[in-house]
């Protein structure tokens, strides 16, 4: 009996979901991965079109075509929010946030992955507290501390908050990547007179190559995109992101639609011009990064 | 990743850190001394909403005197957070703007309960702060607060669609509906109403208990702190929730009140789908940016709410700059508050803010906007938004969520009064 339950079932499931792929389902499930394209492209479709209308086009329709190529909103966002110089703080402060990252990370993980395992564990439990504790506790202190210290308005006070605050995931993915890794490598080059600082840098280092692309680039995006901390530590000052600066764009009781999304096609290019060149390592990174 | 990406990596790192030490010097404080040509000399720091007119005055006041100013220009909500952080850190700049009576935690009455603004008493354009102003400003008798510019409340309408309908502006209530019912019968919507921002709830409520509580109850507020009267034994306070109400109800508003935005509802008027939006005359430059034919194509009027025109009041607020108490160059900060005084140049940043000067003897403002104001300035028929004058900014929240839930139908208007009385008594001081 309990054969029968179990095997008619199957039978019959099986063709059932080969005429789901060939018969009227394909189309069914295309017609859906073509809505779900939509969705996804409409708030791109939205922030492109309204960055090309004049206020009154916007009051007129939001969603339609813009009639002409209205450039003032460019042109005036980039020179009402000092654009240009906001994209160079971000980009600063975004690679040198990272290379941090990475360096600090990369050895804090090589220490705990490689180091005894009494002693690892508590020290990496202690990081994964940081991925633990919301942020937003720390927000008054650490402003505190930023302003005692005369960080304020500068960039080291964004740059160490947020080497600080991604360290906790990225011990967690280099450890977890080196834990899987064989240490042979490392060993043979230790054997052949290699000190630890020597063989992290020339032999592991470089085999860590997919969770550092992994670890590029989920931090690079949370720092570009982040708002409240440059907003509370850089805010009104020339140092201040592209996010912070966008945000000028938004008033008290009314928008201007047109500057806010022209400030977010310029705030969005730097991101999509590196990704179009680099895609092939980042979508490798994607893949490869977590697995070991 | 390949060779390419670590070699990449290695020289993004180095070119990142050279590039952050050689701009951190850049943005670093200049050690030159500061120039002084008059009697004020050194830095001052100034944080405000907007460049707008504020930006000439400080540069010709650096002209003036050598003083340098360093500036933070940023929307009113994330400045008052970033205020809030620093005056509890004690690094507020030496000027900064601040809101009216005690709304916010960084209104200026707030501020002066805990001493971190300067009395401003001394100062010669005290003597040219309208009266109506005092309840804003004056904290146990000294005045704590510079007024900008103020702004009013009013109904903002597209004449186009006004012609359109064959109507002219409403002076009383029953004018009102009348317009109504001819914008409606033109297939527009004759009010825009854009209650899913909570704040725009305020705007229409204030427009009317300016006449109906303060207007027809002028002791209502004192009787209120002393604890002799209640929002829901005000008949002016009633009568303000039922109007709204009525107007939403009997087809006079936008549809969907709580499905439109403040934005889309002035877009309504700017494209002609809607007549009337009622907003702080602060937004009036971006309706105008909306609206074809732009400040040609706009009228004002002020929003009756019975049936005697010389009756209505209207909101008019002032916004404010304050000197933080822990100022090192405070006279410099003085200085400066009185080189925004004189006439000419608070009469060009109201201009420049698309505002109404809020000093007494300003130079007058010959535009649209100034115009429509003046005669309620002369017959002293203005009030502060009503959030203003309370203790604190619970009410004005009470006030947003219940409005929105008597829309709804989840509430009624003994229940929203009764929400303002319990938010009151928890702030009244």
């Amino acid at each position: 009996m309990s054969t029968m339950t179990l095997t008619v079932p199957k039978s019959e499931a099986a063709p059932r979901r080969r005429r789901m792929r060939q018969g009227y389902g394909r189309p069914l499930l295309e017609v859906v991965m073509v809505l779900v394209t939509v969705a996804y492209l409409f708030p791109l479709y939205i922030m492109l079109t309204m960055s090309f209308k004049a206020p009154v086009e916007i009051a007129e329709s939001s969603v339609a075509l813009p009639k002409g190529l209205f450039l003032d909103n460019y042109a005036t966002a980039w020179s009402q929010a000092n654009l240009g110089r906001a994209l160079l703080n971000s980009a600063l402060i975004t690679s040198v946030s990272i290379t941090l990252v990475v360096i600090i990370g990369a050895m804090a993980g090589y220490a705990i992955a490689r180091g005894s395992r009494r002693t690892s564990t508590p020290k990496l439990m202690l990081f994964m507290l940081g991925l633990m504790i919301p942020g937003q506790l720390g927000m008054v202190p650490l402003y505190n501390l930023m302003r005692d210290v005369g960080l304020l308005q500068s960039y080291w006070s964004l740059i160490i908050f947020y080497a600080g605050s991604m360290m906790p995931m990225t011990v967690f993915l280099y450890t977890g990547f080196l834990r899987a890794q064989s240490s042979t490598y490392e060993e043979a080059a230790r054997i052949d007179g290699a000190g630890w600082w020597r063989s992290f840098w020339h032999v592991v280092f470089p085999l860590l190559r997919p969770v550092t692309g992994t670890v590029i680039i989920v931090n690079a995006i949370n720092i570009w995109n982040d708002f409240l901390t440059p907003l509370l530590y850089v805010s009104g000052s020339v140092n201040r992101t592209l996010p912070v600066a966008v945000f000028s764009f938004q008033g008290e009781f009314a928008s201007e639609w047109g500057l806010i999304f022209a400030g977010m096609v310029i705030a969005a290019m730097p991101v999509l011009i590196v990704y179009f060149f680099l895609q092939r390592h980042i979508i490798h990174g994607f893949a490869g990064g977590l697995k070991g | 990743m390949s060779q390419f990406m670590s070699s990449r990596l290695t020289r993004l790192a180095g070119v990142s850190l050279v590039a952050a030490l050689a701009l951190t010097g850049c943005s670093a404080p200049s050690e030159e001394a500061p120039k002084s040509t008059g009697e004020v000399s050194g830095e001052l720091s100034i944080a405000t909403t907007s460049d707008i007119g504020i930006g000439a005055l400080i540069e010709s006041f650096e002209k003036e005197t050598g003083v340098d100013f360093e500036t933070t220009f940023a929307e009113a909500g994330a400045l008052n957070e970033q205020l809030s952080l620093q005056i509890n850190g004690g690094t507020a700049p030496d000027i900064f703007r601040s809101a009216p009576g005690w709304a916010a935690p960084s209104s200026v009455l707030n501020l002066a309960d805990i001493g971190a603004v300067r009395d401003l008493s001394g100062e010669d354009w005290t003597a040219n702060v309208p009266k109506a102003f005092e309840s804003l400003q004056v904290y146990e008798g000294g005045t704590y607060a510079y007024p900008t510019f103020g702004q009013a409340i009013l109904a903002f309408y597209n004449i186009s669609v006004f012609e359109e309908a064959g109507v002219t502006p409403p002076t009383t209530w029953d004018e009102l509906i009348e317009v109504s019912d001819k914008l409606k019968a033109a297939g527009k919507v004759p009010i825009s109403l854009g209650f899913a921002d909570n704040y725009v709830t305020q705007f229409i409520t204030y427009a009317l208990s300016a006449t109906l509580v303060n207007g027809a109850e002028p002791d209502f507020y004192e009787e209120l702190n002393a604890g002799k009267t209640t929002f829901a034994e005000s008949d002016g306070w009633r009568e303000t929730f039922e109007k709204i109400v009525s107007l939403i109800e009997d087809g006079y508003t936008t549809a969907d009140p709580l499905g439109t935005p403040g934005d889309p509802a002035m877009q309504a008027v700017g494209n002609g789908d809607a007549a009337i939006v009622i907003m702080p005359s602060g937004a009036s430059p971006n309706l105008a940016k909306m609206t074809k034919g732009g400040w040609d194509n706009l009228g004002i009027f002020a929003f009756p709410a019975t049936n005697s025109a010389d009756d209505t009041f209207i909101p008019f607020s002032p916004d404010f700059l304050v000197v933080s108490s822990k100022t090192e160059n405070p006279d410099a900060a003085l200085a400066f508050l009185d080189h925004i005084s004189q006439p000419d140049n608070a009469a060009a940043f109201a201009e420049a803010q698309g505002a109404i000067p809020a000093l007494t003897n300003a130079t007058p403002v010959d535009n649209q906007l100034n115009t429509a104001i003046q005669v309620y300035l002369d017959e002293e028929r203005t009030t502060p938004f009503a959030n203003h004058t309370w203790p604190g900014g619970e009410v004005a929240a009470a006030l947003m969520a219940g409005l929105q839930q008597v829309v709804q139908g989840d509430k009624d208007i003994d229940g929203l009064l009764a929400d303002l009385d319990t938010a009151y008594a928890g702030v009244k001081r």
